[in-house]
């Protein structure tokens, strides 16, 4: 049954995600180098190399649910992102700061990394 | 209760209700995430709601930031193909990119005489907004401003971003000349998709994804993998920075 199926690879995409967050916050607190929720996206990362190559979580198994996931991903920073409007004495003391940073720092990085890229890329055509 | 169900369903409809504006209208400024925020402060502000209301029920949207940075991991999967051609390189670029980020905006907010929670929570604001918010709360800053900030950031790349490339020399000045598969036209939309992923990410990704479909690609490498190289770095860099 071809809804069953489908239900079926979103289970498994949500439970291989949520093994590997609870993983990554389990080695956060032996190792604190990085957020536990990136130690979760790297072991996701690891687990569908392995899982692919070996057939045992083949990728097409977490095409459609990544593919829903990603497009609507943003609704989850809506809530917090809505948390500014405490900060509106902030916003109106230093809010122009805060853009001019923003600008001056998004330009000047994208001057450099294109220039360079440009550089360092030039040899080698289609890779 | 009736506040999960009432404040979660709001920002449900809102959100999706404007990612429909924006997929029919296909204008950056439509982005849903911001048009959604200044939706929901409108109405709290004139319905006289308070965030800590709000929060109370949309909290549980709020769980899932972490698993959406888990999620991140499926593109990168994806793109390892892509990466593993010329990986020294692009891996050298995105650390170039995520170290002068860094810089920058952390000088230039203390030459301005911000105070230490602000610089914490602005510093990520060339990263995807996941993984800019755990990054800036190991350092000491607050998810509202940094949230914000990276839009600032996504918006000026996505905007500015491709204008400037070709002002400065990086890509030809008529877009059609990328269209053509020759060696330089190649080179460019890669260098394009670097400098547009780098400090632009989702935002930026999603606007050239049309005109420059290898740039996206790369574009979506370096938005993940600068977001990587910020996180490993920052905790360690930031402060040392600012001590002096």
């Amino acid at each position: 049954m071809p809804t069953f199926k489908v239900v079926s690879h979103y289970f498994i995409a949500v439970a291989t995600v949520t093994c590997c967050l609870l993983l990554g916050r389990l080695i956060h607190q032996y190792v604190a180098f990085l957020p536990p929720a990136l130690y979760g996206m790297l072991l996701f990362t690891l687990v569908l190399s392995i899982g692919n190559s070996t057939q045992l979580l083949p990728e097409h198994l977490f095409h459609q649910p990544m593919s829903v996931a990603l497009r609507y991903l943003a609704i989850v920073f809506v809530p917090v992102t809505t948390g500014v409007m405490q900060y509106a004495d902030l916003i109106l003391a230093s809010g122009l700061k805060l853009v001019f940073i923003g600008v001056i720092t998004t330009l000047s990085v994208i001057s450099l990394v294109g220039l360079l890229s440009k550089k360092l890329l030039k040899e080698d055509g289609n890779a | 209760m009736l506040d999960i169900v009432g404040f979660c369903g709001l920002t449900i409809v809102v959100f999706l209700g404007w990612f429909t504006v924006q997929q029919k209208t296909r204008k950056v400024l439509l982005n849903p995430v911001l048009m959604s925020l200044l939706t929901l402060i409108g109405l709290f502000l004139l319905l006289g709601i308070p965030y800590s209301d709000y929060m109370q029920g949309a909290q549980y949207i709020n769980i899932l930031l972490e698993p959406a940075v888990v999620l991140l991991g499926y593109p990168l999967y994806k793109q390892l193909r892509l990466l593993r051609a010329q990986w020294r390189k692009i891996v050298l670029i995105c650390f170039i990119a995520a170290f002068s980020s860094l810089t920058i905006s952390a000088l230039l907010a203390n030459v301005m005489g911000l105070e230490d929670w602000l610089i914490a929570s602005l510093v990520t604001l060339n990263i995807t907004t996941a993984i800019a918010m755990s990054t800036s709360a190991e350092l000491g800053g607050t998810g509202a401003i940094t949230a914000n900030i990276v839009f600032i950031g996504g918006m000026t790349g996505s905007i500015a971003g491709v204008y400037w490339l070709r002002l400065i020399g990086v890509i030809q000045p008529i877009s059609d000349n990328l269209s053509t598969s020759s060696r330089e036209s190649i080179t460019e939309q890669k260098a394009l998709g670097l400098a547009i992923g780098s400090t632009a990410h989702a935002i930026g990704t999603a606007t050239i994804v049309k005109e420059f479909p290898l740039g996206a690609a790369y574009s979506s490498t370096a938005l993940i993998l600068c977001a990587i190289i910020s996180a490993i770095i920052a905790p360690f860099y930031i402060p040392l920075l600012l001590s002096f």
